[in-house]
């Protein structure tokens, strides 16, 4: 197609020269003697319209007998060379070169304008691309994308080099934007850590002015500093609850910061749990914290069978235990900023399930205020995943159940309110530490000891086996009803210890139980 | 009192759920307020208890168990109460086989919408990262081991997702050494959805310029005869099989019988064998079965040396015949949890733990607001939670099992393990990232990826190739 030329020398601004689709291999750019305004463009330099598709060819220069194409002219010369074709290489023109700018072919854009012409062909290939071309390089660890190559070098070799991050995960390249969102991020952090209960004593203060209330007495008698009286909101627990839960509270506190404590009810218990212990963690259903001040409170007061008191535990250790499932994740961070003790740090990164576990023996459970029993301030998050009211739940079924040994997991020996337990107990504890360690060292999912702990629980409601395990020796074969464990628990009382529970509890897990029960009894 | 000795335990739990043995007539027998938190703990007793009574038969019970959780439940509540309403009801049906006419009658004029299926899986793809980390795993895992073949055919064993193949496209015509002829086999029991593949990855084939053929099979994942996928000699083959081979187990139980410990069946599992065996008229399953070792398979030995893993003599045979094929490379994705188990109870048990989790995964990641959430929960988990725990046998279709024992069925068809790449694992790490999706994690077990919510892992995938037998 033509091109078309514009002869007129109008004002400067004037010039509408396009150069349509150019099949030709040479394009030849249109002499456009105008008059160009200031600003970059030298006005006497000739401008250069180029089509698209001539600004986007490569190789403008192709060689007629072999279809090679050049970029440059004198590469296409060289190469006619060994055709043995006529070649000329131009020299440096004597005459003064004529300067050349160039305008970008796409009619709305602003370089369209012969007074805003490029000088640069380069630059206005890129240009052309980068504002009026498909993105066709994509960043492959970010999602950018770019329509230059170039560019897109450029990109990828800085892309993820020079990161801020800030806590709560968020990337940036720039450190202006960083500082600004950390600003903003740290206020949130800071609100939802405000029920962590920072270390600093004003942090507590605020911590206790959260609506938690267990917390503030919690906090309080760990850090034995004074800090706000519980003045805090919401139920106050029964004053039976209280000591219960203060007392509770161990020694274990001093080791680790008071923001830790905020920490999900299965993070928590592997910290506290892990820092006294030394032996390798007992897979024990034993609830550690918030049940152990249950169970206190069930044994205990037995007579109070008020559901007042249970409501008003739950509420307490709702509070300490609740999290959203993102909250989660913010606490873990809280958590790691704190610098978390030795026995912290991997204890986050352990399966849920080894958080669960107390390293405690069963009758330490109810037992000593040692117990890592810790009443957190939790971040006043209204409903709690149902993956932690599970697992909630198996502390609690596990530490109360009595029907504990049914399951056979060795696990809560909270027998130790059962008088009638007694003589199963020694069995099962010597199972325990067996399927703990076996269980632990196997890394069963949470599931498996979640479930069994619920199972235990669930199982317990009717069965209550252990108690009437010993008459069911004798044949009674009451609770056992219609419940499949039901024969297990006399098998076990009969055979007075840990058994063949594979038959019997068909987990996954019990496989491996079995297999050191056998080896342990 | 119909229970037995709850009174006289002194120091149960349930003691603080005096209500739980109220008679019926009481109405609500929550004469406080509980918080969510309460009713969360108070639903999983609940639900324990009526498991239970649900295991053992006791009807009258679970029914006074049912009734009670139906106060606390809601499948507009909280996480934990909608769970409970979709396990209540998953027992209420499983009890109302009691009664095979009442169950058939209330059952019989349900419209079962195909669009609506197919919506719910779409749902499901969109609003969870785990199809998609998965499609990613498997093309990555499929592009890798196709370096280099110009010829590969792809067998899909659910092909539901074009966004899946549409990715491997343009993966592969993204390669150095230009696209492969491709070809995919999808399998599917819709037509609809199968037609619906094929236009739209004929359209992306056609534009990215890659030859490509799609082939339909509908049918039913058991009865695929494996010879109608006509695998050429010279293909490099791969498998996907995303949440499939579950399935294939239900066939296991049927054949067995439910009781693999009962020794009467131990001696009768083989000389039923070639009975059932003509019985299915299956050309693969009697085929395969001539060739395969009995011995592997039979419950005896099972019992023998304990073993988890149950014996699933179709699942052997699908898999056998699979490697047959010589697949370059099978792609498994799998729920990664035991809800196979043989009682209700260990079924109820990790289906609680596992569906908890995946709400609770559904809550975060989307408002509680949509219409949509509900409908991924009701008619794809509450249909899975009613198919663990209300079916048995054929019926019983969604057999989860845990990875180590994919693996091990897998290694006995003679398939080796390929580990999965880190490079996929990075892909899969910077989806989530760029999507936003918070609290996702993807951990690299032994070669195999588990995809998890906040340390409970909920899927597996895993790689698996050719093993030579030397």
């Amino acid at each position: 197609m033509p091109v078309e030329l514009d002869n007129s020398s109008t004002a400067s601004g004037e010039a509408s020269v396009s150069s349509t689709g150019n099949q030709n291999p040479h394009p030849k750019p249109t002499a456009k003697k105008k008059r160009n305004l200031p600003g970059m463009p030298d006005p006497d330099a000739e401008v250069i319209a180029l089509s698209p598709k001539a600004l986007l060819a490569t190789n403008r220069f192709v060689c007629e007998i072999c279809n090679k194409g050049f970029q440059r002219d004198q590469n296409l010369q060289l190469h006619r060379r060994g055709h043995n074709l006529p070649w000329k290489l131009r020299q440096r023109s004597s005459k003064e070169v004529k300067k050349k700018v160039y305008v970008c072919p796409e009619p709305t854009c602003v370089h369209h304008d012969p007074s805003r012409a490029l000088g640069d062909l380069t630059g206005i290939k890129k240009h052309f691309c980068r504002k009026h071309g498909e993105k066709k390089w994509k960043c492959d660890k970010c999602s950018k994308k770019y329509a230059v190559q170039s560019d897109w070098k450029a990109h990828s070799k800085i892309c993820g080099t020079r990161e801020y991050k800030c806590d709560c995960g968020t990337l940036f390249s720039r450190r202006d934007s960083f500082i600004t969102h950390r600003a903003f991020c740290d206020a949130l952090a800071e609100e939802s850590a405000k029920a962590q209960t920072q270390p600093q004593p004003q942090n507590q203060d605020q911590a206790v002015a959260n609506p938690n209330s267990d917390s503030d007495p919690k906090v309080q008698a760990v850090d034995s500093s004074p800090p706000a009286a519980p003045a805090p909101p919401p139920p106050p627990p029964p004053a039976a609850v209280v000591p219960v839960q203060v007392s509770a509270s161990g020694p274990v506190a001093p080791a680790l910061p008071q923001s830790t404590s905020v920490i999900s009810s299965s993070v928590l218990p592997i910290q506290s749990s892990e820092l006294p212990q030394n032996s390798t963690p007992i897979v024990e259903e034993a609830p550690t914290l918030a049940p152990a001040g249950m169970n206190r409170n069930c044994s205990g007061s037995t007579s109070s069978t008020s559901s007042g008191v249970f409501a008003s535990l739950f509420a307490s250790s709702t509070e300490s235990a609740n999290l959203k499932p993102p909250a989660f994740t913010d606490l873990i961070r809280a958590m790691g900023r704190q610098d978390p003790p030795a026995g912290l740090a991997p204890s986050t990164s352990t399966e849920p399930i080894s958080l669960c576990l107390s390293t405690n023996h069963g009758s330490s459970i109810f037992g000593t205020a040692g117990q890592e029993r810790r009443q957190y301030a939790p971040p006043p998050q209204p409903t709690m995943s149902a993956t932690a009211l599970l697992q909630k739940a198996a502390q609690m079924g596990a530490a109360a159940s009595n029907a504990s040994l049914l399951c056979g997991f060795g696990l809560v020996s909270s027998s130790s309110s059962s008088a009638q337990q007694d003589n199963l107990q020694w069995g099962q504890r010597q199972v325990e530490p067996d399927n703990a360690s076996v269980a632990a060292g196997l890394g069963l999912g949470l599931p498996c000891d979640g479930s069994s702990g619920l199972k235990e629980l669930m199982m317990g409601t009717s069965l209550f086996g252990p108690k009437q395990a010993t008459h069911d020796f004798l044949g009674l074969g009451v609770a056992a009803g219609g419940n499949p464990n039901g024969g297990l628990s006399a098998l076990m009382t009969s055979i007075g210890g840990g058994l063949d529970l594979s038959a019997a509890a068909s987990f996954g897990g019990a496989d491996f139980t079995s297999k050191d029960i056998g080896r342990s009894s | 009192m119909t229970q037995e000795g709850p009174s006289s335990v002194t120091s149960s739990p349930l003691q603080f759920f005096p209500w739980m043995y109220l008679s019926p007539g009481l109405g609500s027998p929550f004469p406080w307020e509980l918080k969510s938190e309460e009713r969360g703990l108070c639903l999983i007793h609940l639900l324990g208890a009526c498991a239970n009574h649900v295991a053992a038969g006791r009807l009258e019970n679970a029914n006074i168990g049912l009734e009670q959780i139906s106060h606390l439940a809601s499948p507009d509540g909280d996480t934990m109460q909608r769970i409970a309403a979709y396990f209540t009801e998953a027992f209420a049906d499983r009890m109302l086989k009691a009664w095979p006419g009442l169950h058939r009658a209330l059952n019989s004029t349900k419209i079962s919408s195909v669009s609506e299926e197919i919506l719910v899986q779409k749902l499901f793809f969109e609003l969870c990262p785990f199809l998609k980390i998965a499609y990613v795993i498997t093309n990555q895992a499929i592009v890798e081991a196709m370096e280099g073949e110009k010829m590969v055919h792809i067998i899909d064993l659910n092909s539901s997702e074009p966004a899946q193949w549409i990715n491997l496209l343009q993966t592969f015509s993204a390669r150095p050494e230009g696209p492969p002829h491709l070809r995919i086999t999808g399998v599917h029991e819709q037509k609809e959805v199968l037609e619906q593949m094929a236009l739209r990855l004929a359209a992306e084939a056609e534009k990215l310029d890659i030859p490509f053929q799609f082939n339909p099979i509908v049918c039913k994942l058991e009865n695929l005869d494996l010879e109608s996928l006509r695998v050429k000699t010279g293909e490099a083959l791969a498998v996907s099989s995303v949440l499939q081979l579950h399935s294939l187990l239900a066939f296991d139980d049927e054949m067995l019988g439910r009781s693999i410990n009962s020794p009467s069946m131990s001696r009768n599992i083989n000389s039923n064998w070639s009975d059932r065996a003509s019985q299915m008229n299956k050309r693969t399953l009697g085929e395969w079965l001539e060739k395969e070792p009995f011995h592997m398979y039979s419950p005896g030995s099972d019992l023998a040396t304990p073993s988890p893993l149950s014996p699933a003599p179709k699942m052997g045979s699908f898999l056998t015949a699979l490697r047959a094929l010589s697949p370059k490379v099978m792609v498994v994705t799998e729920q990664e949890s035991n809800h196979n188990g043989s009682t209700l109870m260990e079924r109820v048990m990790e289906a609680l733990n596992f569906y908890a989790a995946l709400f609770d995964c559904l809550e975060s990641t989307v408002s509680r607001a949509p219409l949509e959430r509900q409908k991924v929960e009701k008619m794809l988990f509450g249909e899975e939670i009613k198919n663990i725990i209300a079916c048995e046998g054929l019926e019983r279709k969604e057999r989860h099992e845990k990875l180590e024992k994919w693996i091990l069925r897998l290694e006995l068809a003679g398939f080796g393990m390929v580990p999965l790449s880190y490079h996929g694992m990075l892909q899969a790490g910077r989806l989530l990232q760029a999507n936003n999706y918070d609290g996702y994690k993807i951990k690299e077990q032994n070669g195999c990826l588990v995809m998890c919510w906040q340390e409970r892992p909920l899927y597996s995938m895993s790689a698996w190739g050719f093993r030579r037998y030397d």
